[in-house]
C-alpha cells in the first residue's frame, strides 16, 4: 500500500529549508536512494523558491511525497497567481543571461530533473504539480527455458514466485523488443502486485510451471492498461490466450475503472472478438489496432466536438451506442489570454511522445510548433496529443492540430467526462532520418 | 497506534473488489431514453410466484411486521421436510442460496484450505471462498460442462468442498445420475460435495439426478435449492440446503438465524410443490426456447443451450456493445464477462411475444454491427 507524507505551509524564506528537509526525510523513510531523492529535492527547491519570490504571496502551499511501488511522487499544490507557467513547456530553453524572470528558469529546471512531470488543475484555479522519479529496478539477466509443448494448463492466482517466473519469461521473450527493459522487471511487477496495483492471471502446466500470463495496471486516470495475453508454450496458444484474457477481464470487471485499454499484445493469438477496436496505436515502431473493453455501465454526459473532427467522433459514439449529449462547436475561436502549457512524456525506446494539454492558451499553435521541432530534434517518430472531449477549450483547438497534420487515432470512452480523443502525427517515416 | 481503517482489512479481503450491481430499471430507462425495458438478465420467472404464494403475501398483516420471524423458519422446515420425506434436522434455510454458500464455506474451511469448482459457473462459490481466505481452484469446463476428472485431479488434503452447479448456470449442462454417483464414489468422503440445484425444477430428463435421493447414502453430499427461480420469489430471498443430519448440524454452527423474513417463510410454504405453476413455467420456457434458439442460430450466432430458463448467445463482437444496443431496443440481457464468457450474452427465456420481439431486435443489432465486426 502506498505511503503518503504531507505538510502545508506558507512560502517563505525560512520554510524553504524546512520543506526541503521534509522531502528528503520522507524519501529516506520510503527507502528511496539518495541520488534519486535529490532530484525531487531540487524540483521542490525550484518551485518553492519561485513561489516565495512572488510578492505578497499569502496562499498556502501543500507539499506531499507519495511512495508508490514503482516511483516516488512529489506533489506541490498552490495558487499559481503571478507565475508564468509557460516555462514548463519542454522546448522552453531558459537562458539566465537573457531571461529576466528567474522564476522561468526555476520552473523549467524543476520539470527537467524528473522522469515524469504533470500539472493538474484543481478547483478554484489551484494547481497541483506532480514530479515523479522512478525507483531503480535491476534489469533481468536470468533466463528460463520456455515450457515448450504442454498437455494441460490451468489458470491460477499469482504469487510472488509465479510473478517472478512470468516476468523472467516475459523479459526473455521481449528481449529484442523496443519496449523499456525495466518495465517488465520482476522486482517492478512484484512491487506493483504487492501493492495491489497490478492484477494478473497466470497459467501453469501440470508441473506448475508458468506457461503464460496477462496483467492489468493503471496507466491513465479511470483506465486500466491490459498487457498480453502472453503465451510461452509452443502449443495451446489460442486456448490459453483466450482463457487468460477472459479470466483477467472477469477479475478486473469489478474494479472502479471505466475500462481497459490494450496496445501491448501478440497479434497472432490476441482474442480480438472480446474487445472493441479503439483506433490505431503507433507504439513499438509499428501501427497496431488499439483495443478497449468497458468495465462499467456508461451513463453518459456531454462532450464537445469541433466540426472538423465530428465525423470520426460521431461514428465512434454511434457504433458503440454511447449515451452522449454531443455539442458540435459553432464558435471555435480561442478566447484564451494566458500562455499555453503542455506536459509531455517521451519514450526514447519507442520513439514516441505524448502531449497532454494543461492550458490551451493564446499561443497554442506556436507552442505546438515549437514542441514538434523539439521532438524532431530528439528523433521522435510519433507524436500524439490527448484531448479530453468533455473540456470545451480542448475541443476548440482541434482545428490547429488538423492543420498541423494530426489525425484522430484513438477514441476511448470514459463515460463522457474524460472521453479521450488521441490525435497523432508521424514526425518521421521509417528510413526518413539522416 | 492510530491506523487507517483500510489497514485493518486482511490482505485476502483487500484483494477483492466490491461487486457493483446494475442500476435500477428506472434509471437505465432514463439513461438510455427508453420507455420499456424487458428484464432478460436475471433468470427471473415472468409468471411471478404461484397463486398460493401471492395469496399468502396478500394476507400478511403490516402490524405483524413488528414481530421477529421464526429464527430457523420452523414451520417452513417442518412442512418441506414432510413433503420431501426428510427429517427437519436435514434442512437449513437461508436468505437466498448466496447466504447458504457462506454458511457452508464458513463451516468447513479455514484459511489455506481450498474449494474446487468450474471456471464458468455461478461465481458466488469462488467469491465467498476468496474473501474468506480460502483458495478457489477452478477447473476449465469441458464441452461447457464440469470436468469431473480435472476436479478429482486438483483435490489435495486441503480440499474441503467441491461445488457443482447442476444444471450449470450459465451453460445449462448437467452431470447425469451415473456420472455423479461415480464421482461421489471417487471423492470417497474426502471432501464435501455441494450440488447446487437452483434450476432443477426446469429439468425434465430421466438421467438427471435428484440430489435429495443421494444424501442418505453419501453423508458428504449437500444439496442447495432456491425459491428465486421456478417459484418466482427472488425478491424475498429464500433458499435452502439439504444433507445428512451430521453435515447439516455442522453447517448450523455458522448459520445466521432470523435472516429469513416472515413474508418469505409464508410465501415459500404456499409456493412449494405447486405442480401447476411448474408446468406452466416449463411450458413457457419450452415455447420461448423454440422461438428464440432457431432465430439466434439463423443469425449465425453460437448458441449454448441446455436445461434452465436461459440460453447463451455468442456474438462476433463485444458483449457490452450488445448490452447497450439491446437496452436501446428495450431489452436488458446479461453480459457474460463476469462468467468468463466475454462476447457472450445470457438471455432469460420469457413469453413467446417477447422472444419474437427480442429475435427481431437481435437481427437488427447483427445487421447494424455487420460493418463493425467485419472490419479488417
Amino acid at each position: 500500500m502506498e505511503k503518503i507524507y504531507k505538510t502545508t505551509f506558507f512560502p517563505s524564506n525560512e520554510i524553504l529549508s524546512k520543506s526541503l528537509n521534509f522531502v528528503e526525510n520522507s524519501c529516506m523513510d520510503s527507502g528511496f536512494d539518495k541520488k534519486r531523492a535529490l532530484k525531487l529535492r531540487l524540483s521542490c527547491e525550484e518551485i518553492i523558491s519561485a513561489l516565495y519570490s512572488i510578492e505578497k504571496n499569502n496562499n498556502p502551499c501543500q507539499v506531499s511525497i507519495t511512495d508508490k511501488p514503482d516511483k516516488v511522487v512529489l506533489s506541490i499544490e498552490f495558487f499559481p497567481s503571478g507565475l508564468d507557467l509557460k516555462a514548463f513547456n519542454l522546448p522552453f530553453k531558459p537562458d539566465p543571461l537573457e531571461n529576466d524572470n528567474q522564476n522561468d528558469l526555476g520552473l523549467a529546471i524543476a520539470s527537467r530533473y524528473v522522469d515524469d512531470f504533470i500539472m493538474e488543475e484543481l478547483q478554484f484555479g489551484k494547481i497541483r504539480l506532480n514530479f515523479s522519479v522512478n525507483k531503480s529496478f535491476s534489469p533481468e539477466t536470468q533466463n528460463i527455458e520456455p515450457p515448450g509443448e504442454i498437455n494441460f494448463f490451468r489458470l491460477v492466482k499469482p504469487n510472488k514466485i509465479l510473478i517472478t517466473e512470468f516476468s523472467i519469461l516475459l523479459n526473455t521473450f521481449y528481449k529484442n523488443n523496443d519496449f523499456h527493459p525495466l518495465f517488465f522487471a520482476p522486482q517492478r511487477l512484484n512491487a506493483l502486485f504487492k501493492s495491489g496495483e497490478l492484477t494478473a492471471v497466470i497459467s501453469v502446466n501440470e508441473k506448475n510451471k508458468v506457461t503464460g500470463g496477462a496483467f492489468c495496471i493503471q496507466t491513465r486516470p479511470e483506465m486500466l492498461e491490459f498487457f498480453g495475453p502472453f503465451v510461452f508454450s509452443s502449443n495451446l496458444k489460442n486456448q490459453t490466450a483466450q482463457d487468460l484474457a477472459c479470466h483477467l477481464l472477469e477479475k478486473v470487471a469489478r474494479k472502479p475503472y471505466k475500462g481497459v485499454f490494450c496496445t501491448f499484445y501478440e497479434k497472432s493469438y490476441f482474442p480480438e472478438k472480446y474487445f472493441i477496436p479503439a483506433g490505431k496505436d503507433f507504439s513499438q515502431n509499428q501501427e497496431k489496432t488499439a483495443w478497449y473493453f468497458p468495465l462499467s455501465d456508461d451513463h453518459g454526459g456531454e462532450i464537445f466536438i469541433h466540426p472538423d473532427i465530428s465525423e470520426y467522433v460521431l461514428n465512434a459514439v454511434k457504433k458503440q451506442d454511447l449515451p452522449r449529449n454531443i455539442s458540435i462547436l459553432e464558435n471555435t475561436d480561442n478566447p484564451e489570454k494566458s500562455s499555453s502549457v503542455f506536459a509531455s512524456k517521451i519514450s526514447a525506446n519507442t520513439k514516441k511522445a505524448v502531449i497532454k494539454i494543461m492550458v490551451t492558451g493564446k499561443d497554442f499553435e506556436q507552442n505546438l510548433d515549437q514542441h514538434i521541432n523539439y521532438f524532431k530534434e530528439l528523433e521522435i517518430e510519433n507524436l500524439s496529443v490527448d484531448i479530453d472531449l468533455s473540456v470545451q477549450s480542448q475541443a476548440k483547438i482541434l482545428s490547429v492540430l488538423i492543420k498541423n497534420e494530426f489525425n484522430p487515432s484513438i477514441f476511448l470512452p470514459c463515460g463522457a467526462k474524460g472521453d479521450l480523443l488521441v490525435m497523432s502525427k508521424t514526425l518521421f517515416h521509417k528510413g526518413e532520418k539522416n | 497506534m492510530k491506523r487507517h481503517p483500510s489497514m485493518l482489512v486482511p490482505d485476502f479481503v483487500r484483494e477483492f473488489d466490491p461487486y457493483i450491481p446494475s442500476k435500477p430499471d428506472h434509471l437505465l430507462k432514463k439513461f438510455y431514453n427508453v420507455p420499456i425495458l424487458h428484464r432478460l438478465n436475471n433468470n427471473e420467472n415472468p409468471l411471478g410466484p404461484p397463486k398460493g404464494a401471492v395469496n399468502a403475501l396478500n394476507s400478511l398483516k403490516p402490524e405483524e411486521m413488528a414481530i421477529y420471524p421464526s429464527g430457523d423458519a420452523y414451520d417452513l422446515k417442518e412442512f418441506i421436510a414432510e413433503k420431501l420425506n426428510l427429517h427437519p434436522d436435514q434442512i437449513i434455510f437461508g436468505n437466498g442460496a448466496n447466504e447458504i454458500i457462506q454458511f457452508v464455506i464458513k463451516a468447513y474451511c479455514s484459511q489455506g484450505d481450498n474449494i474446487i469448482t468450474g471456471d464458468k459457473t455461478f461465481a458466488v462459490y469462488e467469491w465467498v471462498a476468496e474473501f474468506s481466505g480460502v483458495e478457489a481452484r477452478l477447473t476449465p469446463m469441458k464441452n461447457h460442462g464440469f470436468d469431473l476428472d480435472a476436479m478429482l485431479a486438483f483435490m489435495d488434503e486441503r480440499t474441503k468442498i467441491i461445488f457443482i452447479c447442476n444444471p450449470n448456470n450459465p451453460t445449462g449442462t448437467y452431470v447425469d445420475k451415473n456420472t455423479l454417483i461415480n464421482f461421489l464414489e471417487k471423492v470417497d468422503g474426502r471432501a464435501i460435495v455441494v450440488l447446487d440445484e437452483a434450476y432443477c425444477e426446469f429439468v425434465d430428463k430421466d438421467d438427471f439426478p435428484n440430489g435429495k435421493e443421494l444424501i442418505e447414502k453419501y453423508n458428504n453430499l449437500l444439496v442447495f435449492r432456491t425459491f428465486s427461480k421456478m417459484y418466482g420469489l427472488a425478491g424475498l430471498r429464500i433458499g435452502y440446503l439439504m444433507g445428512s443430519r451430521e453435515a447439516v448440524f455442522d453447517v448450523c454452527r455458522t448459520r445466521i438465524v432470523y435472516s429469513i423474513n416472515s413474508a418469505a417463510q409464508s410465501a415459500a410454504i404456499a409456493a412449494f410443490g405447486d405442480t401447476k405453476h411448474i408446468k406452466a413455467t416449463n411450458n413457457l420456457v419450452s415455447e420461448g426456447k423454440s422461438i428464440l434458439v432457431p432465430k439466434l442460430e439463423s443469425l449465425g450466432l453460437d448458441v449454448i443451450q441446455g436445461e434452465g430458463n436461459y440460453v447463451i448467445a455468442g456474438l462476433p463482437f463485444n458483449d457490452q456493445l450488445a448490452y447497450r444496443k439491446l437496452i436501446k431496443k428495450g431489452f436488458m440481457v446479461r453480459t457474460m464477462t463476469s462468467f468468463r464468457f466475454p462476447n457472450h450474452i445470457r438471455i432469460t427465456i420469457r413469453e413467446k411475444e417477447i422472444m419474437e420481439e427480442l429475435g427481431q431486435a437481435m437481427e437488427e443489432m447483427i445487421f447494424e454491427m455487420k460493418d463493425y465486426y467485419l472490419r479488417k
